[in-house]
């Protein structure tokens, strides 16, 4: 059985702020005003999901039950990316 | 001249056993990586940069174990998974695609968590991506949750509470998923939530609607798990509930042979031909189940080469044993099956047209004397 592989974009908790620098969030993120895209509570780095790209836009997640399985509804309607 | 002999034979011996060792370590590159990261989360005490490899290692040896087995059951290789570290270089460029996902994993002390996030991400996405084609939201979620859960069971029960208390029960308040929960609950120990309900559903997913009619699709899932609920809820020696689920996209069913009375007879032929029947009748898939012990095996092996031998467009996909419940006398019991797989791809519809759902709804709408007659 061949097998395929998808990757899975992964940024360790260490890196989390040289991130969010790249992606011009650093700012918002220590100033503590930095909102989930769903629920719109504050995300910290002790309940950050993931930090996404919406429409050219990023954004981050936080890890509550109702956010992650609205963050998975918006992965569902993106084309699979498979090598 | 002895000891060099002995020397030899050792050598051999040796030579062989390391030579069996490497065949399985190439066979199961994620034994491997389960070793690496262990070595690496010790070398990481010494040197920051090897945490990225143990995490790295330590998702993807437990994801990928679980996507072998899920191969297995399901006779069809499904995607592995490769963790791709980002933004670990403060030179470089990040980039992420648009709608593109990045998962903040963290380090060694939060293995549980990593696992988790990983886990229930992958399985959403990527494992039960085109299972869930053509599932409704709530049908898909529940899936996720239900399988999830097996994956974190079956690789990291460590990590099952944390799972357990942050995504499950807060997502079982929803009472359409707890109610769907609860019927995969039953049918997984009955032992057709894989071998059954995701087979049929990852067949669903090939399957593609020229005219989209989400609704039904939806609607015949939702019978389907109903269908496979009633089975696995039957006593022991029920013949009252339908073996057949026969619906517009998904035909199956799902036969019980080798019963006591039947194996006595030897007569191997008698079960194979109700299957044949069935296959002739437009089934796409059927399930075969039995015991396992007392000769059981060997009477259903021998009823699945009458029916390959009888009709050669029919394939057996998987055989395996498993322990599953059953109820006998309105207690549960725990036994040994032996399972077969059969399935007829002639009789899959790759591309359904509405005409055939028609034809078929005009079939269906037939009473069965006329059928019959």
């Amino acid at each position: 059985m061949g097998s395929q592989f998808r990757d899975l974009d992964a940024v360790h908790a260490d890196d989390l702020d040289n991130l969010l620098l790249k992606v011009g969030l650093i700012k918002q993120f220590k100033g503590g005003t930095l909102k989930c895209k769903f629920c719109h509570d504050v995300v910290t780095a002790d309940n950050i999901y993931s930090v996404i790209k919406d429409s050219g836009q990023y954004k981050v997640v936080c890890e509550k039950a109702g956010c992650v399985s609205q963050l998975m509804q918006f992965v569902a309607t993106r084309k699979p990316k498979v090598d | 001249m002895d000891t060099l002999l002995k020397l030899l034979g050792g050598f051999s011996v040796g030579g062989v056993t390391v030579g069996i060792c490497a065949v399985q370590l190439v066979k199961h590159p994620e034994l491997v990586e389960k070793w690496q990261a262990i070595i690496y989360g010790w070398l990481s005490h010494l040197h920051s940069g090897y945490k990225y490899i143990s995490v790295k290692k330590d998702i993807q040896s437990r994801l990928n174990s679980f996507v072998n087995e899920l191969s297995k059951d399901l006779g069809a290789p499904q995607t592995k998974v490769r963790v791709r570290w980002t933004a670990n270089d403060e030179q470089e460029e990040v980039q992420i695609e648009d709608d593109g996902v990045i998962i903040v994993l963290r380090d060694r002390g939060y293995k549980n968590k990593n696992f988790v996030h990983a886990a229930y991400f992958y399985t959403s996405t990527t494992l039960l991506a085109h299972t869930k084609r053509h599932l409704s939201d709530k049908q898909g979620k529940s899936l996720d949750l239900y399988t999830t859960k097996k994956v974190i069971e079956n690789q990291n029960r460590n990590a099952l509470e944390l799972f357990m208390r942050d995504y499950f029960q807060p997502l079982l308040e929803d009472e359409k998923i707890r109610r769907l929960v609860n019927k995969f609950v039953k049918i997984d120990k009955s032992g057709m939530y894989t071998h059954v309900l995701l087979q049929e559903l990852s067949y669903l997913g090939t399957k593609s609607f020229l005219n989209k009619k989400d609704r039904a699709i939806m609607e015949e899932v939702n019978q389907l798990v109903d269908f496979l609920y009633t089975r696995a809820q039957r006593e022991v020696g029920d013949t009252s509930k339908s073996e057949e689920f026969i619906g517009k996209y998904s035909r199956h069913s799902i036969k019980i042979v080798s019963t006591r009375a039947v194996r006595e007879t030897g007569k191997h032929h008698i079960p194979a031909k109700r299957i044949l029947k069935a296959f002739e009748a437009g089934i796409e898939n059927v399930y075969v189940l039995g015991p396992l012990k007392d000769g059981g095996k060997e009477f259903i092996e021998s009823a699945c080469q009458y029916i390959t031998g009888a009709n050669q467009a029919i394939e057996v996909m998987k055989k395996c044993a498993f322990k599953n419940v059953v109820r006998l006398n309105r207690e549960e019991r725990i036994i040994d099956t032996f399972f077969v797989h059969l399935r007829n791809p002639a009789k899959a519809e790759y591309l359904i047209e509405d005409s055939m759902i028609d034809d078929l709804e005009a079939y269906s709408s037939i009473p069965e004397e006329e059928i019959a007659a």
